[in-house]
């Protein structure tokens, strides 16, 4: 039988209010969808402004492509149809938007912004974008994903190498500001909800990929505009998750999945195993190793921390229990790691990564791995990091999920 | 992003279809003295990874070695715990770590005795794995995008493409009316799972209503008029297709104007003709009409003149004969 969440009703998708950039001219047309789109993240613009004071910069630009918008989203949270968009905010707080499709040039300029540009060809709106920058140096977010092409670009406008700002900008977006943890929290909620309907959905003889598009489509039917998600499914022969397959599900499966719907640009994540038909005891018993592993991250959290025993606590579980082997890359990928605008930001939840926790960080701890008596399985939750400790944004119960066949 | 089902079916696309691509690669090295090539790929710029060897790395990023003689090596991003997955659904056998991208290509061409290597659009490579194999020992020369792609040469290319428009167009009809007096969440979702359900590996919903050009679902409500703009990825092929839900004699107008610019050469479209390369790096690319010339593929969309919400479009092949409709 499926193990109940508790009812959570309607996500209240309220988009945070479109505050107007430095210098914004235009009033918004009543009726107009497009202060729901988009909205400069002034706390953001704030920091980065500080942040180009204190590089020596003159100015800091933001680049996103259509895998990677999330640089771009941390100062004008808009999701672009692409592939290119790129954002240059000025010492003195203006900003001005580079984008590649008339569409996103259209959305962005009548929600008030001074000055957004359209150029299909990214390189040529780049130079033009940057005329009359000689000599000036640009840190960029998101240097290491330009092509390099662009980057070229950027040295010849200014007659510098670009500096990268990648960095420094990850750092400021690890601690999360009160209106985008408010959208985690929306995400985490959809995130239950997609969970739940993913137990109550899968069943023998479906395949991987059917199960995906029901949870797709639940997702988005609430208001995701994307979702990151892996799935698994088999036993002890299974090593990891991949896309979804056309694998039909069988009676004692392990059903694994990461679901992470994005709600207004930020991602949150939940991982849980479902066992289709009654648990053998050594699904039940792996499945302890992970609730413990998990449990132990979530007690250790807090501001001060260090991220590399954030995952050895995880891994202590393991070895403790004689499986330390399983901890390592040969099995795992990582133990967890930040969540933002990306679904798989840094830092990575790994023993040889040095970071300290700071408060407002969104983490997922996820002791995610294979263990020879089940197969590969997966549990985690989406953390807030609090003054003293954490809160789990997640409210799935914690348990190996089950479903009677 | 990726969450669709990627799949191999050899009924569809025979490994003769690669084993001819790879050949055909293969010769421009030849010509060019060049004993191997590298192939860049991410979860957004798959498609001449895919088209060569139908490897789609799902969160990651990957580089394709093509050497003249031998089988193709790819160097991965991915864990090594999905090799067995990446061989079930590629001609692929030889898969390598790429934690260090740089480090496991100057292995590779240690082990082949090879100094210098083509790059696939050289400066379209990241920045970050650019500068990394620029400090290895090996000489880079740019190999252009064109001188080994035309999808108009390739009649399993055309196939697929058209396959991925034939499902987008029967779910679009299906679908498109669902959204009257429902929000754009509800219409997004309907047409996400039912292009899911059909097989799509991708899919971008835009939707445009009250004045406003085709955006992501923001929750309102949409009235009777509106349109719906859709990027779909079909086992690595992408189309693109926009349809409006309004009343007749308004959707006639707008389809026979559509129809009136496949009749039209590039240089006669009006402003209102949105173009986008469908044929490149990226699944789609707006791209201003002078650009378009023969032999690839390019989504046509139509702009109401008074309503920027209102569009119709699809995904043709530019022919020397005119355009072909997908």
């Amino acid at each position: 039988m499926l193990s109940s969440t508790k009812s959570m009703g309607d996500i209240d998708f309220v988009v945070p209010p479109r505050i107007r950039p430095n210098g914004a001219r235009n009033a918004i047309p009543e009726g107009s969808c497009h202060g729901l789109l988009t909205m400069l993240n002034t706390a953001r613009q704030q920091q980065f402004q500080n942040l180009i004071a204190k590089s020596g910069w003159d100015r800091l630009l933001l680049y996103g492509h259509s895998w990677r918008k999330d640089f771009f989203r941390s100062l004008v949270n808009f999701s672009f149809f692409g592939p290119h968009a790129a954002a240059i905010l000025e010492k003195s707080g203006d900003v001005r938007i580079l984008t590649t499709h008339p569409w996103d040039r259209d959305a962005l300029d009548s929600a008030a912004f001074d000055d957004v540009r359209l150029d299909s060809d990214f390189d040529r709106g780049l130079s033009a974008l940057l005329r009359g920058a000689d000599d000036q140096r640009i840190g960029v977010a998101g240097l290491e994903l330009l092509e390099t092409r662009f980057a070229r670009t950027l040295g010849r406008a200014t007659h510098h190498p670009a500096a990268s700002a990648t960095k420094a900008v990850e750092t400021l977006r690890q601690a999360k500001t009160p209106d985008e943890i408010e959208q985690v929290r929306k995400a985490a909620r959809l995130a239950d909800m997609g969970y739940r309907f993913f137990v109550d959905t899968a069943e023998v003889g479906m395949a991987e990929h059917e199960l995906v598009a029901e949870i797709e489509g639940f997702l988005k039917a609430r208001g995701a505009e994307d979702n990151f998600m892996l799935i698994g499914s088999g036993g002890a022969e299974v090593f990891g998750m991949h896309p979804p397959t056309e694998r039909r599900f069988q009676a004692g499966d392990n059903i694994t999945t990461e679901l992470s719907p994005q709600v207004n640009g930020y991602f949150a994540q939940i991982c849980r195993t479902l066992v289709l038909g009654e648990p053998s005891p050594k699904q039940r018993e792996s499945f302890e190793i992970f609730r413990k592993a998990q449990q132990a991250a979530e007690d250790f959290l807090k501001p001060g921390v260090n991220i590399s025993d954030l995952a050895r606590v995880q891994n202590d579980v393991f070895r403790a229990a004689g499986f330390g082997e399983y901890t390592t890359s040969k099995y795992t990928r990582v133990r967890g790691h930040n969540l933002g605008l990306h679904p798989d930001e840094n830092p990575y939840v790994l023993e040889d990564v040095d970071c300290v926790v700071n408060e407002s960080m969104v983490v997922i701890a996820h002791p995610n791995t294979y263990l020879p008596m089940s197969g590969y399985m997966v549990f985690g939750d989406t953390l807030l990091v609090n003054a003293t400790g954490c809160e789990s944004l997640s409210a799935t119960e914690k348990n190996l999920f089950t479903k009677g066949i | 992003m990726k969450r669709g089902l990627i799949v191999w079916d050899r009924n569809e696309i025979p490994p003769a279809v690669f084993h001819d691509r790879i050949d055909a690669f293969r010769r421009v090295l030849q010509h060019r003295g060049l004993p191997a090539c590298v192939v860049y790929s991410d979860l957004w710029r798959s498609n001449r990874v895919r088209s060569l060897q139908n490897f789609m790395p799902y969160f990651n990023r990957a580089l394709l070695v093509i050497p003249v003689e031998g089988p193709t090596t790819l160097i991965c991003g991915l864990s090594p715990r999905v090799y067995k997955w990446i061989q079930s659904v590629t001609p692929i056998v030889d898969i390598r770590p790429g934690r260090n991208f740089a480090a496991a290509l100057e292995g590779l061409a240690a082990e082949r005795e090879w100094d210098r290597l083509g790059v696939l659009d050289e400066a379209g490579l990241p920045f970050d794995m650019h500068a990394g194999l620029m400090n290895t020992h090996l000489e880079l020369i740019d190999v252009e995008a064109e001188a080994v792609a035309c999808p108009a040469l390739d009649s399993t290319e055309i196939a697929m493409r058209r396959k991925s428009a034939a499902m987008a167009r029967i779910v679009l009809q299906a679908e498109i009316g669902y959204g009257a007096g429902r929000t754009d969440y509800e219409l997004a979702g309907r047409l996400e799972h039912g292009l899911r359900r059909a097989g799509a590996e991708d899919v971008v919903v835009l939707i445009g209503h009250t004045g406003s050009a085709p955006h992501p679902a923001t929750g309102q409500n949409l009235e009777d008029e509106y349109s719906v703009s859709l990027a779909v990825e079909y086992r690595g092929h992408w189309i693109r297709m926009s349809r409006c839900h309004a009343d007749e004699a308004r959707t006639r107008a707008l389809t026979d104007r559509f129809n009136r610019t496949l009749n039209m050469k590039p240089e006669e479209f009006d402003a209102g003709v949105i173009v986008e390369d469908l044929s490149g790096g990226n699944p789609y690319q707006s791209v201003d009409s002078r650009a378009v010339h023969v032999g690839r593929l390019w989504a046509l969309h139509v702009v109401d003149d008074r309503s920027p919400h209102i569009v119709h479009g699809d995904t043709c092949l530019a022919t020397p004969d005119g355009w072909d409709l997908l």
